[in-house]
């Protein structure tokens, strides 16, 4: 516990799912975010791992962020459910190089909508990764899609990130963080929505686009 | 053990027994010169006396005996090999009977009330069969003698004689379902060395095939003054063993052919040769020497010479136990057999030893060149499986060296496309890819590939289905297991649940994801040994070991931290064997053999029987809820499909499915930025 200092500094746990189609990277955006590692060879991930994030979000608050990496493969869905429970956020990842699991996006989404909600009985923040950008082949901007696209599936944004090269990895996490700190403070989040779009174009870098809703 | 009672009389002129206890019905006697009356004249008598006799009381020196006061007879109805046996007969009987015992007026209802208790008892034990010719306790004996394991079942036993180098040895001729077993005891021969000449007038001669004492056939021979009812039991390796006044000649042939007959017939699908495995390992460490080896495979890259010693040993070992017992499918399974797995299995003979106990070479032997088969039609197709093998591929056991090579890479890929070729049901499912390459590390090919289809078919059925509808099953099994067998930790954690649902993964993976390589290949071999219920009861043993730290834990996710951190902890190293067991439990590090004895010791007694009760009630509940899901995105499914607006805005249709814009993806690279590109 952060007691004795004088300012009184506030601890949170928020529980953060990472779901996606297999094989899309999440278990190397959980390395890259927590350890700042990226290795071609982790292990396909069984069931569900852990991971533990700790932010010192600013000088009053404290952030333990627990990233449950959760199995991809179709199979698993049915039982995985039971790990979906007590997430207040969720990142969705794809492949931009497989778009098949762009596809799937929506089913995922919508998986996690009709199993777990906030209290106030909303859906839990949500940010879209479009993982392995170092990879894709064509760069054409379909940014103006995409942001549509999340205001219609109902994401905070998207972010283009690559665990390889470690982009925009942070910038998603923070984006997503702050929306649960808000959702914790009883904040409905559309207030805050006008705010969130300038900071993640801020953070956008010149040769990843990203956007937020 | 209970005795079928037998009546004795009160009083001997010999004092054979010494009462050790006695009550108002009951004695607990002691064979003298059996223990500790070691200097007395009479106890060395006694002795003497039992061993040139070969009286039952040799193995068997205590026993229970019925004396109804002032009654002539008394009554034997049990024996035992060590105090400690006939003391748990003993409670019984007071907690049991002896309150109802002292109701009774006439003596005579004693007797044949505690005779008729007996008698349940027995048939109880046996299964409901009465046990007419005291066969129990005559298999007892067997067990000890011949070292034969306990399944083994005693058919008949018809007395007879040796005849070896011109001097007959009278004595028994057992058959049990396995063995025939002839064992003679003659004066004399004892009193040079006590315990070990045992050996020298008893042979076990196998009935199943290919061994150097296997029984070939049995024939009569004929009679003759000197040789009556002669019989010739053949074995291999051109010996054979006469016996001679054998009675019941003819039921003797009768059976013992009956047996041969039905070993051969279930042996001869097997064609089985002994196959010396080259495993993938040894092929592939020589070609990728330069490859980093992780730390935690240096013990199986450049084994340390303590290692290599103690290898040594139990390749020894089990070459000596090959010798006795066989080597091969029909090798016998004796405790001592476990005894070995336990100490896990030398590298060079586990990938022959996991095909025989699981029994996989048998398939294999079955099906000759139908693996080669299925990888010539395999390699050719693409579907979702082939699709999700290929992403796998790299990321099963990429920290070993095997699969850091193209060569390495490829026999899985052969494997796991044969398989969801083999088994469309099953196809491809994650954890497939873990246990393909740790099977590959240590079998052939073609092997891995059998042990892959004994495990995904058998061993773990239904667990990689499209639905892995065993493995739910099983977690929710392992939930109740746990309420039942580690309240402790039901008290302390709230959400049993959630920590049950860890255990998926070791399930599906045998614990292979969970453990450091060479602690979970230990459990393989006692998986491949015991079966399933191994899983059960190690992960039941990893929650006990962790109770109190699982206790202290603030919430689920670092419960399960706390687990996987533990397993990842989990050593083999022989050598720290002693002290970790010493300070198990407190040790940061526990040792895999440790935890499995004491998952063996805690939770032995969960069985194969027990597991599949509990299956068939949980399933249900399993299918039920599986169910219940599908109904619920169903419903749901609508709302999921997209549907293009005529404006090419991409939009969610809630609840509407537009079949004539459904978006379609054409190819990869066209999907190549972040979004799609919309028709």
């Amino acid at each position: 516990m952060a007691g004795g200092s004088v300012t009184e500094c506030k601890e949170y746990l928020f529980k953060v799912l990472v779901i996606g189609e297999l094989g899309v990277g999440k278990t190397s955006i959980i390395k890259r975010y927590v350890h700042q590692l990226f290795s071609q060879h982790y292990r396909a991930t069984i069931g569900v791992d852990f991971a533990l994030k700790v932010i010192n979000w600013d000088s009053k608050t404290l952030v333990r962020l627990q990233l449950w990496d959760i199995a991809g493969q179709e199979r698993f869905g049915n039982m995985t459910r039971v790990y979906y429970k007590e997430a207040v956020g969720a990142f969705v990842v794809f492949d931009v190089t497989r778009g098949s699991t762009f596809e799937a996006v929506a089913k995922w989404k919508h998986d996690l909508d009709s199993k777990v909600k906030l209290a106030n009985g909303g859906p839990i923040p949500s940010v879209l990764l479009a993982n392995k950008c170092d990879q894709k082949k064509d760069s054409s901007n379909n940014a103006n899609l995409m942001d549509n696209f999340c205001k219609e599936t109902g994401f905070l944004g998207w972010f283009e990130t690559s665990a390889k090269e470690n982009i925009n990895v942070d910038e998603a996490a923070r984006c997503l963080v702050e929306h649960i700190l808000q959702n914790d403070k009883g904040l409905p989040y559309e207030e805050s929505n006008g705010d969130r779009i300038r900071l993640d174009q801020d953070t956008a870098t010149a040769e990843s686009k990203s956007g937020c809703c | 053990m209970w005795l079928t009672p037998e009546e004795v009389p009160v009083k001997s002129a010999l004092k054979l027994w010494v009462t050790e206890k006695s009550n108002d019905f009951f004695l607990l006697q002691r064979r003298r010169g059996h223990g500790d009356t070691g200097g007395k004249f009479t106890g060395m008598l006694v002795g003497a006396l039992d061993t040139v006799l070969d009286s039952n009381a040799r193995v068997t020196p205590f026993r229970i005996v019925l004396q109804v006061p002032c009654s002539q007879v008394s009554w034997v109805i049990a024996s035992g090999a060590s105090l400690e046996e006939v003391k748990t007969h003993w409670c019984w009987l007071e907690v049991n009977l002896l309150d109802s015992l002292s109701v009774f007026e006439n003596k005579e209802d004693i007797t044949s009330f505690v005779n008729g208790k007996i008698k349940g008892l027995i048939a109880d034990e046996s299964g409901g069969q009465p046990d007419p010719e005291g066969l129990r306790e005559v298999a007892v004996r067997l067990e000890q003698r011949f070292g034969l394991p306990q399944r083994e079942k005693l058919i008949a036993q018809y007395t007879c004689c040796l005849w070896k180098s011109h001097v007959p040895r009278q004595g028994w001729l057992h058959l049990t379902h396995n063995h025939l077993a002839f064992y003679s005891y003659l004066l004399g021969k004892e009193e040079c060395c006590p315990r070990r000449a045992l050996s020298k007038p008893r042979d076990t001669l196998r009935l199943s095939r290919r061994f150097h004492k296997e029984v070939l056939s049995v024939e009569k021979a004929e009679t003759s003054s000197v040789l009556p009812d002669p019989v010739i039991v053949s074995v291999r390796g051109r010996r054979a063993f006469q016996m001679v006044g054998v009675c019941e000649r003819d039921t003797l042939l009768e059976a013992v052919t009956e047996r041969l007959r039905t070993l051969r017939w279930r042996h001869a699908i097997y064609k089985g040769q002994h196959t010396q495995p080259t495993p993938l390992k040894q092929r592939n460490l020589r070609e990728t020497s330069s490859a980093p080896a992780p730390s935690s495979l240096s013990a199986n890259t450049q084994m340390p010479k303590h290692k290599a010693a103690e290898e040594r040993c139990k390749e020894v070992l089990w070459d000596g136990r090959f010798e006795e017992f066989g080597r091969g499918v029909h090798m016998f399974r004796t405790a001592c057999l476990h005894k070995l797995v336990a100490m896990g299995i030398p590298e060079s003979l586990r990938g022959e030893l996991w095909l025989t106990l699981s029994d996989a070479s048998s398939e294999m032997a079955a099906h000759p060149g139908y693996y080669a088969e299925l990888v010539e039609r395999s390699l050719a197709e693409i579907t979702v499986a082939t699709d999700e093998i290929e992403r796998d591929l790299h990321r099963s056991l990429p920290e070993h060296p095997a699969f850091q090579s193209e060569s390495g890479i490829n026999a899985l890929r052969r494997v796991l496309r044969a398989y969801a070729h083999h088994n469309t049901h099953i196809g491809y499912c994650q954890s497939m890819n873990i246990l393909a390459s740790v099977l590959l590390l240590y079998a052939k090919e073609e092997e891995a590939f059998w042990l892959l289809v004994t495990v995904c078919e058998r061993m773990l059925p239904d667990y990689f289905n499209r639905q892995v509808i065993g493995a739910q099953v099983d977690q929710s099994v392992f939930e109740e297991l746990l309420r039942e067998r580690v309240p402790e930790l039901c008290v302390s954690v709230p959400d049993v649940c959630a920590l049950a649902s860890v255990s998926l993964s070791w399930f599906l993976t045998l614990f292979l994801s969970a453990l450091p390589l060479a602690s979970g290949v230990c459990v393989l071999d006692a998986f491949f040994c015991r079966g399933a219920r191994v899983i059960f009861q190690l992960a039941l043993a990893v929650l006990h070991a962790n109770t109190h730290t699982l206790a202290a834990s603030t919430d689920e996710g670092h419960a399960l931290m706390i687990l996987s951190s533990f397993l990842e902890q989990v050593k083999h190293d022989e050598e720290d064997c002693v002290c970790a067991e010493a300070a198990a439990g407190s040790a940061e590090h526990t040792h895999i053999t440790t935890l499995l004895k004491e998952a063996y010791e805690r939770f032995g007694d969960i069985s194969a029987k027990q597991l599949e009760r509990l299956r068939c009630r949980h399933r249900i509940q399993v299918l039920q809820s599986h169910e219940d899901t599908i109904k619920e995105n169903a419903s749901g499914a609508a709302s999921l499909t997209l549907a293009v607006k005529p404006d090419s805005r991409p939009v969610m249709a809630a609840a509407t499915y537009s079949a004539n814009t459904k978006i379609t993806i054409q190819s990869p690279e066209q999907f190549c930025s972040c979004g799609v590109r919309w028709k």
